[in-house]
């Protein structure tokens, strides 16, 4: 009896042991340390109704930090293809492969054949040659509309209220200025700005616009007499897009099957404003009147102030 | 903040000058009765004899019977005037016969000095191991005595604390590497490990069999997986008190190992005859230096400790230590190179070396007043740490703990009951520079003063029922916060059922005044900055519960058989825990978060004769316990929630030679898994073709999966020689009888597996001169 219970407290421990011995080895690594076994592909792109030629970026996902280091690792075994939901043909991506930087090269897909249309719905797919393909479908959303009030001077900043209307999410806000004082050259100049809480679909927005706008005020008697200045103005660019901006702790978007990485339809539109005396105040300013090239002060205000022209 | 700290150190005062005042009223209601104290000693070394039973017999009827403490004092009080006679036995010593007059009124003061007998070893081991060892658990509280640390061998001769601990359930160890243990769902930075007294902030080497205490100068530890006393606070989950040796006050002695792991000497004696003693052991790990290749593979880990006590007897019951510790330690975690047949385990990495050192110096003056049922206990000292993560040359992170400490410890014996208050004061500087590892922690220096006070009270309810209630008042002046903490612990020691030796519950609120900063994404990187809570943020809390019951079960003639069951949880309402950020050259920060751990283990441990002289004892211990933190986002079990952990150790052993079979099972622990890797781009406008993007780490939700389960075998065989006052051992034996390559971690930086330590024979002898 103490035999029998010998042996099988060897068989239970035994059993126990072995038990525990790895069943999944499924992997070089003696476990599968993945989190599911689909994501093959790294994919980022946006499908822009705002330009002529169309393209993504793609990667095979590594399981190391070194980049590809050469032109050949960089490149994929891989057709990429997209189509219109609801229309019949699809169109084959051309595969390019680049330096994005010092020694790293990365996969690019384009094509100057798909058009994107808001409201329209279309699908990327990623197809290799071994069979493994990988899906992601995005929607260009229509542009937004804008509703610009008069520019505020304010003690010591100029302030351009807009309110934009759009009920996909506002991903960039840039304003290009095209500013000529007399200590810039007017040059065109993109800057971005913050993409506010949304109140619905609006976004309220009150611009704080560069201090080259304040330099125009106090220079605008001069290049009022200096006709070969050019006009100035701003121009404002709001994009919309399918979906939030990617967020890095996000693995995907959220229409991605078998792929991490985001393909978002986006659309731009934009609004010039001429900024020129009509829009600072037609009765101008100079804070100079010893200045021989002001002409006489306005009326309006106490101080001494020489009148434009 | 100096008025927080001198508004709660004058409170604690005036709390303790009334609390003295009413309890020194007290003995004049006794005035017809008598007191007997004292302490019971080894002869030869003088070393107290805790455990050691004295009972007073008159007239062979037994008049009071107690248990030394863990210094070996005892106290009988409220003794009727008369003559006794007095018996003290203690495991392995001849039993002590003396008889007395008790005069009324009269505190007699008797020091009992056993020497060692040779008896029956089976009756003496079982009678023994009802006090100690891992079935002797008291609500998460227990002792631990160099016996029971030999039991579990390692590489080496002697055994480790730090290897003894790892078999107590509920107690995890993430790596066989790393020197860090998970006590109970709590973290290594809520861990209490003293020293005669002086908290050690690393206190475990980095090969995880040793701890920074050699056994040969361990005289008692007392280890507290939660529940603890109002003595002590500071830290949220565990106490691992340990108390040193005095050394020889009659004559030299000493030791010295050879081992490829880590050798040592150590050396005691009397500086003067019968009243100072010396005690000194110095240890250091030769593998790293000497073989740099062990059996075909790397072994890059240099470690050692150096370790100093004066003792001083001042009076017959008072006397004074000063004790010094030093340690170090450095190696790349996951730096085995090659197994034992050339298989490719992973690489040495200058980038991923850690280091660490502590350096303690501290004094206690423990005094015992002749004719005052009194004990007043001084303890305090210097203390510092420091570590390092990083190229030896420049490390990326560092952290460094500086600390005078003090605390001051009154006994009052009320016959069976005891009082107990003190104070205590604590001034640290930290210093730490994380480099880019936290986003909102940057390189600092603060300083910190921490002080208060505890009473607590030991009361015998009736002869089975004793109850222990404190309250710890500390006031944290970084964080601008004075911590009221309960703590409670009830036992039930109903004499006649030996299957219900004890049944004991505990229980306390717990706060901690710093945090432990760590990376928990990379596994090979321990370093913990100690971080003072600051103003406005929330002091680290806990709540424990703990109920435990032990007893023991008839095992057939010869046989003990003894068990003990436990509950737990812990509950840790205010915690900040590091986010996993995406990519990876992203730092990561701190969110807030809460914690639990509960869980049960089960202990048993046999003891039976076999074979004519030989014996043989069965140790088993079995824990599942659950940890989880949540954080506003989510919930996920922590890297050291282990669920399954099962221990079992067999020792045969028969006229010198003595065979140990250890086995260990832990289910796997959490792993967050990830996707791969790939570069991030924001499509904020940036042009595609030459944004280079960030590189990210795609991790699946955290801790989501598990890595496979661990097991190991360890096999030991030793011979131990004696001869006259030399005793000669020899220990041959292997870990990881068969190979199994378990994980440590996976690093998803690098997709690189780093595994356990692989098959790995030892040997080494020790000469022990007694």
């Amino acid at each position: 009896m103490r035999r029998l219970c010998l042996a099988l407290t060897l068989a239970a421990v035994h059993a126990f042991v072995f038990a525990g011995c790895d069943s999944t080895e499924i992997t070089p690594f003696g476990f599968n340390p993945f989190n599911g076994d689909d994501a093959v592909f790294s994919l980022y792109g946006t499908l822009d109704a705002g330009t002529d030629v169309q393209a993504v970026r793609v990667a095979a996902l590594r399981t190391s930090v070194d980049r590809p280091a050469t032109a050949d690792e960089a490149r994929l075994p891989l057709r990429v293809f997209s189509r219109r939901v609801g229309a019949a043909d699809s169109v084959e991506w051309i595969q390019r492969v680049a330096e994005v930087d010092d020694g790293v090269f990365a996969s690019f897909f384009e094509t100057s054949r798909v058009a994107p249309r808001a409201r329209d719905t279309y699908t990327l797919r990623l197809a290799r040659e071994d069979g493994q393909t990988a899906t992601a479908t995005t929607t260009v959303p229509p542009p937004p509309t804008f509703e610009v009030g008069a520019v505020r001077f304010e003690a010591d900043r100029v302030v351009l209220p807009v309110v934009v209307t759009s009920a996909f999410p506002v991903t960039g806000i840039e304003v290009v200025y095209r500013l000529a004082t007399l200590q810039f050259n007017g040059n065109p100049y993109p800057l971005s700005y913050a993409v506010p809480t949304p109140e619905g679909d609006r976004y309220v927005l009150d611009l704080d616009l560069t201090a080259d706008a304040l330099q125009l005020r106090d220079e605008e008697p001069l290049l009022a007499l200096e006709p070969s200045i050019p006009t100035n103005e701003v121009q404002l660019r709001v994009r919309v897009a399918a979906e939030p901006l990617p967020d890095p702790n996000t693995v995907a978007g959220s229409t991605f099957d078998n792929a991490v990485g985001w393909w978002i339809g986006t659309v731009a539109a934009s609004f010039v404003l001429p900024f020129d005396r009509a829009v600072f105040n037609p009765g101008g300013f100079c804070e100079h009147p010893e200045d021989p090239l002001c002409l006489p002060c306005a009326k309006k205000d106490p101080r001494p102030r020489c009148e434009s022209s | 903040m100096p008025r927080l700290i001198a508004s709660t150190v004058a409170c604690a005062i005036a709390f303790a000058a009334a609390l003295l005042g009413l309890l020194a009223s007290v003995p004049a209601s006794h005035a017809q009765t008598a007191t007997l104290r004292g302490l019971v000693v080894e002869a030869e070394t003088q070393r107290p004899l805790p455990g050691a039973t004295v009972v007073l017999l008159a007239d062979t009827v037994t008049a009071a019977a107690t248990v030394a403490d863990g210094d070996g004092g005892f106290v009988l009080p409220r003794l009727a005037a008369r003559a006794y006679s007095v018996r003290v036995t203690f495991i392995g010593f001849a039993a002590l016969t003396d008889t007395l007059t008790l005069a009324p009124g009269a505190v007699v003061e008797r020091r009992f000095a056993l020497t060692e007998a040779a008896t029956d070893l089976d009756e003496l081991v079982v009678e023994a191991e009802g006090a100690s060892g891992i079935v002797a658990v008291t609500a998460g509280v227990q002792r631990v005595r160099p016996a029971d640390i030999e039991r579990v061998p390692v590489p080496g001769v002697s055994g480790d604390l730090a290897a003894y601990v790892q078999t107590v359930p509920g107690v995890a160890a993430v790596g066989d590497r790393g020197g860090q243990l998970f006590v109970q769902g709590g973290v290594p930075s809520q861990n209490l490990v003293l020293l005669d007294g002086l908290p050690i902030n690393r206190p475990f080497h980095i090969v995880g069999f040793y701890s920074a205490f050699p056994s040969d100068v361990v005289d008692t530890a007392t280890f507290a997986a939660g529940g603890f006393g109002a003595a002590y606070g500071g830290r949220l989950s565990s106490v691992l008190d340990i108390a040193s040796r005095d050394g020889s006050k009659e004559r030299f002695a000493g030791s010295v190992a050879v081992a490829p792991f880590l050798s040592g000497a150590t050396v005691e004696g009397p500086l003067v005859p019968g009243r100072v003693s010396v005690l000194a052991s110095v240890r250091e790990s030769l593998v790293a230096r000497v073989t740099p290749d062990l059996f075909g593979q790397a072994f890059p880990y240099e470690f050692g400790d150096r370790f100093g006590k004066l003792h001083a007897r001042l009076g017959p019951a008072s006397s004074l230590g000063v004790t010094a510790l030093h340690t170090s330690d450095a190696g790349d975690l996951a730096g085995t190179k090659t197994d034992i047949f050339g298989d490719p385990v992973s690489f040495v990495a200058d980038d991923e070396r850690l280091s660490w050192e502590n350096l303690a110096v501290g004094a206690d003056l423990d005094v015992r007043p002749l004719r005052l049922p009194w004990r007043l206990r001084l303890q305090g000292g210097y203390t510092e740490s420091d570590a390092a993560f990083g190229p030896a040359s420049a490390p990326t992170q560092t952290a460094r703990e500086t600390a005078w400490q003090a605390t001051a410890t009154l006994t009052r014996y009320l016959g069976v009951h005891e009082l107990r208050f003190g104070g205590f004061g604590r001034q640290a500087t930290y210093r730490y520079d994380l480099g880019t590892l936290f986003q909102d922690i940057a390189a600092r220096e603060v300083e910190a003063v921490e002080a208060g006070g505890f009473a607590e009270a030991a009361v015998a309810l009736s002869p089975v029922l004793r109850a222990e209630g404190g309250v710890r008042v500390h006031a944290y002046d970084a964080a601008g916060v004075v911590s009221v903490e309960p703590r409670l612990r009830v036992s039930w020691q109903p004499a006649a059922l030996p299957a219900v030796r004890e049944v004991a519950v505990a229980g306390g609120l717990y706060r901690q005044g710093e945090a432990g900063l760590t990376d928990e994404r990379n596994l090979g990187n321990v370093l913990t900055a100690y971080v003072p809570v600051g103003e406005g943020e929330s002091l680290p809390t806990a709540y424990h519960a703990l109920v435990s019951w032990q007893g023991d079960l008839e095992a057939g003639p010869g046989a003990s058989l003894s068990f003990a069951v436990e509950g737990f949880t812990k509950w840790f309402p205010d915690l900040r825990v590091p986010t996993f950020p995406a990519l990876i050259t992203a730092a990561t920060t701190l969110d807030d978060a809460e914690g639990l751990a509960y869980g049960g283990t089960v202990r048993v441990q046999l003891r039976r004769a076999f074979l004519l002289e030989s014996t043989l004892s069965l140790t088993g211990s079995y824990a599942l316990s659950f940890t989880e933190v949540s954080t506003s986002t989510e919930t996920y079990a922590p890297p050291h929630d282990q669920r399954h952990r099962l221990n079992a150790v067999a020792r045969a052993e028969r006229d010198g030679y003595a065979l140990t079979a250890q086995f260990s099972y832990s289910s796997g622990f959490p792993f967050t898994p990830s996707a791969g890797i790939d570069e991030w781009l924001p499509l904020s406008g940036e042009d595609i073709a030459t944004e280079p993007g960030q590189t990210r780490l795609l991790y699946g939700s955290r801790g989501s999966d598990r890595l496979p389960a661990y097991h190991r075998l360890d096999l030991w065989a030793e011979r131990v020689i004696e001869e006259g006052r030399y005793r000669f051992t020899l220990r041959a034996g292997v870990i990881n009888a068969y190979n199994r390559a378990n994980v440590f971690y996976f690093d998803l930086f690098s997709f690189r597996r780093v595994d356990q330590l692989p098959l790995l024979p030892s040997i080494g002898v020790k000469l022990d001169i007694r």
